[in-house]
């Protein structure tokens, strides 16, 4: 999903690092309004940014004998809302690019479109609609994660398809570039997908089952009754 | 609980290390790659592709190989510390549960 320094030139560059500014903007208030409605649960902030940081960098080995990683934005996203998640996931690949060398200062605005818009928004709006289709939490959560995580990747597969097919020695078109790339990313994105669908899942339902009140406050429990 | 808990905190003193240790995926261009398994795939596609369509990856603005050991001191002290704050605080991220 990290796309790498100096991989996207040109125009795009400042068009994403603009969209990803504005993203975080609407995250900045979404944190203002998270603090306000919720006041008592605001270290909350704090462990999704960890979650976020944290999963997005693992590197899981896959069967195809390399590695990739989850995005647990999808997670984040459907206990902190979407907006929430944009400015958590921000700051998350700044320090990403700063100190781990995984995506880039002129990449961060594609890597927040990819990860924090296409996966956060993505896996919160199926959560929702599987929970409007009243599946069970943990239905709801899996396919919530499972279509967050295969967001992110379609997206970054578009964005980089896009660079190269516009690079000075492209070897493909852009149609046949985003095949390539999605030929290559699924035998080891799909194993993890499966894996983040199940983790998001397992979570939410582990959270209902342990502590229900926390997901009440948060409006993730109570809207799921009432649908 | 207290079992949960120290599986946090050991869970927060050995990420960091782990993460230290995995190959930097998007650091540096294809020629310059490690060989042998499980290289990260933002580099067995991503920077590959890239390279041989003319765009190459450029080096990380702030090299973290360069600082050899520090880097590793610096990440463990800091998930020591978080692990143990987690661990003390944990019923602040949470909230204490309601006795109704």
């Amino acid at each position: 999903m990290h796309i790498a320094e100096g991989v996207i030139t040109g125009w795009p560059v400042l068009a994403y690092t603009l969209a990803g500014i504005g993203l975080m903007a609407i995250g900045t208030q979404g944190i203002k309004k998270f603090h306000r409605e919720f006041a008592e649960r605001r270290p909350l902030i704090g462990m999704g940014a960890a979650i976020i940081f944290f999963i997005s960098l693992i590197p899981i080995p896959a069967f195809t004998g390399t590695t990739s990683h989850p995005c647990g934005t999808p997670l984040v996203a459907i206990l902190l809302g979407p907006r929430v998640t944009f400015a958590l996931t921000g700051i998350s690949l700044l320090l990403q690019a700063a100190f781990f060398a995984h995506g880039g200062f002129g990449t961060w605005g594609v890597n927040l479109v990819a990860l924090g818009l296409a996966g956060g928004t993505v896996g919160w709006s199926a959560f929702w609609v599987a929970r409007r289709m009243g599946l069970p939490i943990l239905f709801a959560g899996c396919a919530g994660g499972l279509l967050g995580d295969i967001a992110t990747y379609a997206f970054s597969g578009v964005a980089l398809a896009t660079a190269l097919a516009t690079a000075p020695h492209p070897q493909y078109d852009f149609a046949s570039y985003l095949t390539v790339i999605y030929a290559a990313y699924a035998p080891t994105q799909i194993p993890i997908a499966i894996g983040e669908m199940l983790i998001t899942g397992l979570a939410l339902r582990h959270a209902l089952r342990q502590r229900p009140e926390v997901l009440e406050d948060l409006n993730v429990w109570r809207s799921y009754a009432a649908a | 609980m207290r079992a949960a808990l120290l599986v946090a905190i050991a869970l927060s003193l050995s990420a960091p290390h782990a993460i230290a240790q995995m190959p930097a995926t998007g650091a540096a261009t294809s020629s310059e790659t490690r060989p042998g398994r499980f290289v990260g795939m933002d580099q067995s596609v991503n920077v590959d592709l890239a390279e041989k369509a003319g765009i190459p990856a450029r080096k990380p603005y702030i090299n973290i190989e360069a600082w050899g050991d520090l880097w590793n001191f610096v990440l463990l002290s800091a998930g020591g510390v978080c692990g143990f704050v987690i661990g003390r605080y944990w019923d602040h991220i949470w909230g204490r549960r309601r006795t109704t």
